[in-house]
Parts: C-alpha cells; sequence; structure tokens
C-alpha cells in the first residue's frame, strides 16, 4: 500500500531528519513509528500526506509514485490526525468532522448522515455532541472527535500522529481499546506514530523502531520482544519486558489446558483473546480459584490460576 | 445652534468614516499580501517601515499632505484645501493599525492548526477563508476600532484644511475664547468616539465565530 524506497530527508535548516530509510506497509496493516522525540517518525509520517518532501529516494502509494499525485487530492484521501488534536476551535463538532467530505463535495444530506454515523462510531452521542464547540468537550472526547474526523471520508490510510499523546494513562487505555476494536471493524491501513512502546506493543500489528533518523528494526511485537535486533531496541525495551510480553500474549495458548469439568465452580467471565496481564489482573480483582474462558458467546472451559502462572514462570525463564 | 451642529456632526462623521473605510481598503489586502510574503523578516521590516507614519505629527502630517497637494497641482489638478486634504490624512493615519493588527491576526493562527488544515487537504485559499480569517476577526476588529477612534480624534484637527467637521467649531471657539463653541465642537466629537467604539464592540461580538 506504501512504500518508502531509500528516502532521505534533511531540512533547510541541514538537519538530516531521514536517512535512506526503506520499508512498506501492507494493506489493512497497522505500522507503528517508535522512536525517541526527533527520530525522524513524524518527518516519515509528513512525508505519505506530502507535507513535506523527500530530499531523494521515492514514496510509493498503490504502486503509484507520490509525487506524481496531486497533494490536495492525495491529502483529502488519506486520514490524517495529530497529537494537539487540531480541532478547528470556530466549528461546531459536526463541522470538525465534515470538513474532509465537505472539500470532496458530498451532499449536505450525506455529509451530515455520516458525520453522525461516525461520531457514534467513536462513542459520541451525535444528538448530544453534534453541536457543541471544541472548547465544551474534554480532553478524550476532543480526542475522539480528531480520530472521526480522520476517518471521515472512508479513507484507506490513516496517519496519525501520537492521537493519544495528551491523555491521561485511563483515558489514553481507553481511546486504545476503543481504536483498536474500531479497527478491527474497518481494517484500513494505518501509520501510528507514537514514543511509548507499550501503546505501540498494543496498536501495531508490526513496529518500526527509529533513531537518529534510521529504522533500527521493523518486526512484529512479539519479534521486538523476543529478538531485539540490536542495543538500542534493547535498551528502549528495557525492563517493561516482561510487562509487554504479558500484553501481547492472550490465553490461546492455554486452550488446550483448560478444565472443563462439571464440577468445577464457574468463575468470572474472561474472553479467550484477553492478554495474561488481564487475566492476571482479573484473579486479583475478582480474587477468583479460577476463570470462565469465553470464545465470544461461547464458553470454553476454565482457567485454574496454577496454569496461568506456570506460563508467565515460561515467560520469565525465556 | 442645533442645526449647525448636527450639521458639522455629520460632516464629521462622514469625513472620518470615509477616511477610515480608504485606509481599511489599503490596509487589509495588504496584510493579506504580507502575511503571503515566504520572507517573514523581510514583512516585519516592511510593516515597521509602514507605522512609522503613526510617528509623524498630526499637524505635520496636515502640512505635508497640503503641500504636496499643491506642488503637483499643475499635473495632478487636486484641490489643496476641502474635504480631500483631510480625508487623505485621516486615511493615512489608519492604515498601520489596521495591518499591523490584522497581519499579527493572521500570523497568530496556531501552526499546529494550519498544519492539520493542510493535512486534510484545504487549498491555500481555503485555509485563508476557514481558519485564518475566522480566528483574525478580534484582531481585525480591534485594529479597526483603535483606528475609528483616532480618525475621529484627528478628524477635529483636518478643519484647519478646511474640510469642516466639528473641528470648525473648535477653532471658532478658540479665536474667540467663546467656551460654547468649544465644548460645541469638543462634546459631540467625543460622544461620537465613544459610540463608535461601542458599536464596534457589538459588531465584533456579533461578528466573532464562537469559540475564538
Amino acid at each position: 500500500m506504501i512504500e518508502f524506497d531509500c528516502v532521505t530527508k534533511i531540512f533547510p535548516s541541514g538537519k538530516k531528519a531521514l536517512s535512506e530509510i526503506s520499508f512498506s506497509v501492507e494493506k489493512g496493516e497497522t505500522l507503528a513509528l517508535l522512536g525517541r522525540s526527533g527520530c525522524g517518525k513524524t518527518s516519515a509520517l509528513r512525508l505519505i500526506n506530502r507535507l513535506i518532501e523527500p530530499t531523494s529516494g521515492a514514496i510509493y502509494f498503490d504502486a503509484k509514485k507520490l509525487s506524481t499525485i496531486d497533494p490536495i487530492t492525495l491529502r483529502r484521501g488519506i486520514g490524517y490526525a495529530i497529537q494537539h488534536i487540531g480541532l478547528f476551535p470556530h466549528m461546531t463538532v459536526e463541522e470538525n468532522v465534515s470538513i474532509v467530505p465537505n472539500l470532496l463535495k458530498w451532499t449536505e444530506k450525506k455529509i451530515e448522515q455520516r458525520a453522525h454515523e461516525l461520531l457514534e462510531i467513536v462513542g459520541l452521542d451525535p444528538k448530544v455532541f453534534s453541536s457543541r464547540l471544541p472548547s465544551q468537550l474534554s480532553g478524550g472526547q476532543k480526542q475522539r472527535v480528531g480520530v472521526a474526523r480522520a476517518l471521515a471520508a472512508d479513507p484507506p490510510v490513516i496517519l496519525m500522529d501520537e492521537p493519544f499523546g495528551a491523555l491521561d494513562p485511563i483515558m489514553r487505555e481507553q481511546l486504545q481499546n476503543e481504536f483498536l476494536a474500531i479497527q478491527a471493524k474497518i481494517q484500513k491501513t494505518v501509520l501510528f506514530v507514537t514514543h511509548d512502546l507499550s501503546e505501540a506493543v498494543k496498536i501495531g500489528d508490526r513496529i518500526a523502531v527509529m533513531e537518529k533518523g534510521e529504522i533500527v528494526q521493523i518486526a512484529t511485537p512479539k519479534e521486538l520482544l523476543e529478538k531485539p535486533a540490536n542495543e538500542f531496541v534493547d535498551a528502549f525495551i528495557g525492563k517493561d519486558r516482561l510487562l509487554l510480553m504479558m500484553q501481547i500474549e492472550t490465553l490461546k495458548p492455554l486452550k488446550n489446558h483448560l478444565m472443563s469439568d462439571q464440577k468445577i465452580e464457574k468463575g468470572p467471565k474472561i474472553d479467550l483473546h484477553s492478554s495474561l496481564l488481564e487475566s492476571l489482573l482479573t484473579f486479583k480483582q475478582k480474587k477468583a480459584k479460577n476463570l470462565s474462558v469465553f470464545d465470544g458467546d461461547k464458553y470454553i472451559g476454565e482457567l485454574p490460576q496454577d496454569v496461568l502462572f506456570e506460563k508467565l514462570v515460561t515467560l520469565i525463564e525465556s | 445652534m442645533t442645526s449647525i451642529l448636527l450639521k458639522k456632526t455629520l460632516e464629521h462623521l462622514f469625513i472620518s468614516l470615509s477616511a477610515l473605510l480608504i485606509a481599511m481598503c489599503i490596509a487589509l489586502p495588504l496584510a493579506l499580501l504580507l502575511s503571503r510574503m515566504k520572507n517573514r523578516p523581510r514583512a516585519r521590516i516592511i510593516l515597521r517601515l509602514i507605522s512609522l507614519i503613526q510617528t509623524i505629527p498630526g499637524l505635520a502630517m496636515i502640512a505635508l499632505i497640503v503641500v504636496t497637494l499643491v506642488a503637483t497641482r499643475s499635473i495632478l489638478h487636486l484641490p489643496a484645501t476641502g474635504y480631500l486634504p483631510g480625508i487623505l490624512t485621516l486615511s493615512l493615519y489608519g492604515v498601520s493599525p489596521i495591518l499591523t493588527s490584522a497581519y499579527g491576526g493572521i500570523e497568530q493562527t496556531s501552526a499546529p492548526l494550519i498544519d492539520v488544515a493542510t493535512g486534510l487537504g484545504m487549498t491555500k485559499r481555503q485555509i485563508l477563508k476557514w481558519v485564518e480569517l475566522p480566528h483574525s476577526i478580534p484582531m481585525i476588529m480591534g485594529g479597526l476600532r483603535i483606528a475609528g477612534v483616532w480618525t475621529i480624534g484627528m478628524c477635529t484637527l483636518t478643519s484647519l484644511v478646511g474640510s469642516g467637521g466639528l473641528g470648525d467649531l473648535i477653532f471658532q471657539g478658540l479665536r474667540s475664547m467663546n467656551t460654547k463653541y468649544l465644548l460645541a465642537g469638543t462634546l459631540p466629537a467625543a460622544f461620537v468616539a465613544i459610540v463608535f467604539d461601542w458599536g464596534m464592540t457589538r459588531f465584533e461580538h456579533w461578528l466573532k465565530p464562537q469559540g475564538v
């Protein structure tokens, strides 16, 4: 869907933001660009909607050379959400969400319909929020509108630059979960810039770790945690490795260890796709001896505490 | 007395408002032009230079304009007394405050907003219309208000070149040491300025988009 071929970006100030990076993003994939501030991740993102132009190298969008596509048309076909939220303060929520459909000259009725649909997707009641101004929203609500606006014209590609960066940890986690749920439904190609490892691990199908304008490693979250390509990546992951592994690993591999004995008392519900961390926390919160595992609506069996513990021990040992 | 007062007040308003209108027609497009300049330091220097007009004393400016009009009379055939030199002086004074505030207003639109507007696929013109101008309205209106109040006050001075207005009454009062005339000129001038200021504030409030 998107391909970078040996792209270098040097700013007029002489600062080299990217040096000869090459990578590609598949259709429907979420790629997290991870790195400290100044590593070039935002520059890589802004190259895609031609807010900046590469100094050398080429970028391809759907196998078409990016420089041959009219920037205005290109941008209207790409969703864009940024950290500073960037809602226009003088426009209502509905007007903000409708910007791109408006630019694309959709009919008024279609625009209104779409705006309401979008607000529902991001969990804001259109009846309540349509006519509000951004100043009348909380941080989390603003961010939701920002995401809705990026999705507005149903673009195949969405660029997100630390979209949840300004939120408190609880709100952030909630929005990440909602984003994952939305993304599971709409399957867009997403490039997601973040400096937060756990966010990258959570959101990304793959993660590109960047440092000093180069991609140090590009891998799935699991590969990244298990086989860091070099010391930099290793250091970046640092002491959070275990916690992150617990976040990535789901209960799925434990499926065969579940007990389906009728005599066992049923515990609190948990989904098969929940992470080990979530399961552990559920055990702790509910003070249960076992959890009832469901695959969607289907009951599968009971997960005893020791099975989870054993799995965690193998994680620690690896 | 009442009829002459009314006549002079209306004349005063006419001169001030036409001068303001002319100043606006010069300043606003100029502000737009300067804000589109790639070279910002140069735009700022131009702005500085134009604001120097403001430092010329009012009386000197009137004299300068009259002298210029007289000197160019053989070519331009413009009257050196009456409405023209008055309105010209006042317009020149009005340009700088309107220009400075309008430029400032367009410039101060936050960079992330412009960035996101560009990223969503707005053209330069659309960004100006939908983002930069709505954000500049308070600043632009502020500039117009200051320029307007200034012009209404200054306008009493331009009666020296025979442009009329409430200045006529004030100078008449000064020459004959007649307090009645002095007040008849001063109070309406002050009143007009206050009403203008109030009206502009209301107008700004009405014009200003919510949330800015």
